[in-house]
């Protein structure tokens, strides 16, 4: 029993810390080729909501907790609301919905080759061919 | 809604029997996405019936129907390169037709010349109004529908021809331009009970012409607020048989002139619209204003419309106040109603006010986010027309206000 209750509480705080790296370690990236300089939270929620075309935006998967998190901090609204907003450019042809990808790895692989591109990833993908443009507190 | 390039050319190469190396290599990708509504309408009238637009030749009555407001459409876009790629929108509804039948709203070729500017060649949605773009896809919208006094004013809404986009940010602002030009092929039914020379026949068929149609607009957006403005113009025609024959008969009794000013072949259409947005945490506004003149003996009206809305989590409980004002006369005395005239004079009169009409409407609504891509909607509409107001199918006795209840669920994927 004294047993169980050690690998519970083990558990729980292998879990709080896991939950606490993926929600602190969200960044913002572009390509390390990219002219980009620093971005304020605004200009990103911007690029996010399909507002404004200053670079364009790839999306993890709807499924994923960065992606929710991302969403929640920086764009400040709920997915139903950006799913709404991304619709009504996207039904008119004007602009395409954001590429998604499967993990971050991806993200940061197509990022990298592409310098008009802006992701967001857990800060563990990050490597020499991105950088970061803003750190998601 | 969202691409998932990867996924959806794998899926094609698959259908086409073609191997992963294969897809990778000769396959361009292919984004599918779509929207939807199911919805029920209802009205307390059986002397009358009310529509979405001036193209639906069908409407709803106290009998209640699902054929107002449900649609279907799938939307593909072909990305030939980083530049170039083609979309297709294929929508199901009851819109020129008196059951559901398939149309193509949108069918495009695009290019990115640059990073902002953008050329596209086809057919689009006729970009005159705030939401024209993205009208019909109800869960971008707070409302059920858009208030026909103002979305009902004009009787086409795609163009065929070109249009330029153009997409900026400056600062804490971001634009949006877009210019066109084209013209515009479609086909309505006059449902207008008394309609001159049609002796009081349902409907008849009304062809519609709009060529040289030329309009430019310009969005700006700060933090929460946009506002948009734009202006459009057309040659206009509208022909249809009976018309045709009641402008003989006019011309033939000795009043030319009134013939010419009645005839609406290649008349002016002009169009103005200033809206605005709002968009915040919990309160949204929207309003349009917009003016429109036409020449023949189709009338000319002012329309506007404000809608204001609350947002609680999942819950969005809105008013909406719209209503159209006829601007140009609705008598004409040029034939003395007198003696054999009589019946030419009161053709005239039944003429000028077979389309359009003054009309205001007050609607409450609920929104509920039932699911990130899904949301219900429940909207009570108090319609007030004067006379006709812009009810179709009407029958003696007919008269305002009507209430219109509709429960809608709209859909993306």
């Amino acid at each position: 029993m004294k047993r169980l209750n050690k690998i519970m509480i083990g558990a729980c705080f292998l879990l709080t810390l896991g939950l606490n790296q993926a929600r602190a370690g969200i960044v913002v990236i572009v390509s390390a080729q990219s002219n980009a300089r620093n971005l304020s939270v605004e200009q990103i929620s911007r690029i996010f909501q399909g507002k404004s075309n200053l670079m364009t935006p790839v999306d993890l998967y709807r499924s994923s907790r960065i992606r929710h998190d991302f969403y929640t901090k920086v764009v400040a609204l709920d997915e139903a609301k950006v799913i709404a907003e991304w619709s009504r450019l996207v039904f008119t042809g004007k602009v395409q919905a954001p590429k998604q990808f499967a993990s971050g790895a991806e993200v940061v692989e197509a990022v990298a080759a592409d310098p008009t591109l802006i992701g967001y990833v857990d800060s563990s993908f990050v490597n020499m061919t991105v950088k970061v443009i803003y750190t998601v507190k | 809604m969202y691409r998932s390039p990867a996924k959806t050319t794998a899926t094609l190469a698959l259908a086409l029997g073609l191997g992963p190396v294969a897809a990778s290599a000769a396959l361009p990708d292919v984004d599918v996405s779509g929207f939807g509504t199911a919805g029920f309408a209802i009205t307390d009238t059986s002397k009358a019936t009310f529509v979405r637009s001036q193209e639906q030749p069908v409407g709803v009555d106290e009998s209640g129907d699902v054929g107002l407001d449900s649609l279907l459409a799938v939307q593909a876009t072909v990305h030939l390169s980083d530049r170039f790629s083609a979309t297709g929108q294929a929508m199901v509804r009851r819109l020129f037709t008196s059951g559901f039948a398939l149309d193509v709203p949108v069918f495009f070729a695009k290019a990115d010349l640059m990073h902002d500017l953008a050329v596209r060649v086809g057919r689009i949605q006729l970009p005159v109004f705030m939401s024209s773009d993205y009208r019909q896809v109800g869960y971008s919208n707070t409302w059920v529908r858009p208030p026909i006094e103002v979305y009902g004013m004009i009787p086409f809404d795609t163009n065929d021809g070109a249009d330029l986009l153009y997409r900026t940010t400056l600062g804490p602002i971001d634009i949006s331009a877009q210019t066109f030009y084209g013209r515009t092929d479609a086909t309505t039914q006059n449902t207008a009970q008394n309609l001159a020379g049609t002796g009081g026949a349902a409907s008849q068929t009304v062809t519609i012409q709009a060529r040289r149609n030329w309009g430019v607009n310009v969005s700006l957006t700060m933090g929460p607020l946009t506002v948009r403005a734009g202006r459009n113009q057309s040659s206009f025609t509208s022909i249809s048989d009976s018309t045709n024959q009641f402008i003989a008969a006019i011309n033939a009794a000795g009043f030319p002139a009134l013939a010419t000013r009645l005839n609406p072949t290649n008349v002016p259409f002009e169009f103005t619209d200033f809206g605005f947005s709002f968009d915040g945490t919990h309160v949204t506004l929207q309003g349009e204003m917009v003016k429109e003149t036409i020449g023949g003996f189709v009338p000319s009206a002012d329309g506007e419309y404000l809608l204001a809305g609350y947002r609680i989590r999942k819950f969005t409980p809105y008013a909406m106040f719209a209503r159209q004002k006829v601007t140009s006369a609705r008598t004409d005395t040029t034939i003395p109603a007198v003696g054999a005239l009589i019946p030419l004079a009161q053709g005239v009169n039944q003429l000028i006010n077979s389309v359009g009409g003054d009309q205001h409407t007050t609607s409450l609504g609920l929104r509920w986010d039932l699911h990130e891509s899904m949301d219900l909607k429940l909207q009570v509409d108090r319609v007030s027309p004067q006379g006709n107001g812009l009810f179709i199918y009407v029958k003696p006795g007919f008269h305002g206000p009507v209430d219109v209840a509709s429960l809608t669920l709209d859909f993306v994927f």
